[in-house]
């Protein structure tokens, strides 16, 4: 049996690899991928910590936070569709038209 | 490797490291996974997933389902095509 540690220890490593990715990349779709890894490693915690207590709760988390990341990834996918047309590029460092 | 991956890399690590040895250092967690029953027909209280879904959480499943509305909606419109080679409002 896997121990609680090592799904948390897996989660704070998803974690970091999708922190990594909004920090670093410049590419939209890659800043968005990385944001659903972050999503994902919450949704281990809440699954694995719910095992471990008997507690039916955090899988029912788990399930509503699937269900924002879909909704999310379809909004931001057409986001970026949107403006890859009117700027001809997703590179977050060039999109400026939320600046003065 | 620029400035910029570099820091990322670092905080990162950083944090990486911080919250294994929170995780590894001497936490009492419990040691034995738990059974959790998908659907418990015969349930007093919520302890299966779906009783507690469908009892504690039921407003929560009306919102989430107003949001994948309004989400596939505004997707749709923010991604139609009007007219060829044109997407967007």
């Amino acid at each position: 049996m896997i121990p609680l540690e090592y799904e948390l220890v897996l989660s704070a490593l998803l974690f970091c690899i999708g922190l990594y990715g909004v920090l670093a990349r410049r590419n939209g779709i890659i800043v968005l991928m990385s944001i659903e890894i972050l999503l994902n490693a919450s949704i281990l915690n809440f699954v694995a910590f719910s095992s471990y207590s008997g507690n039916a709760s955090g899988q029912v988390f788990a399930l509503l936070g699937i269900a924002v990341a879909a909704a999310e990834a379809a909004v931001g996918l057409a986001v970026f569709l949107a403006i890859y047309q009117t700027h001809g590029t997703i590179e977050l460092d060039k999109i400026r038209f939320l600046k003065w | 490797m620029k400035a910029r991956e570099f820091l990322s890399v670092a905080a990162a690590t950083a944090l990486f490291v911080v919250m294994a040895l929170s995780f590894l250092g001497g936490v009492g967690w419990p040691h034995s996974p738990t059974s959790i029953p998908v659907y418990n027909p015969n349930a007093t209280s919520s302890n299966g997933i779906a009783n507690e879904l469908f009892n504690a959480f039921a407003i929560t499943i009306i919102l989430i389902a107003i949001l994948l509305g309004a989400a596939m909606i505004g997707g749709v419109y923010l991604a139609k095509m009007d007219e060829p080679g044109k997407v967007g409002p």
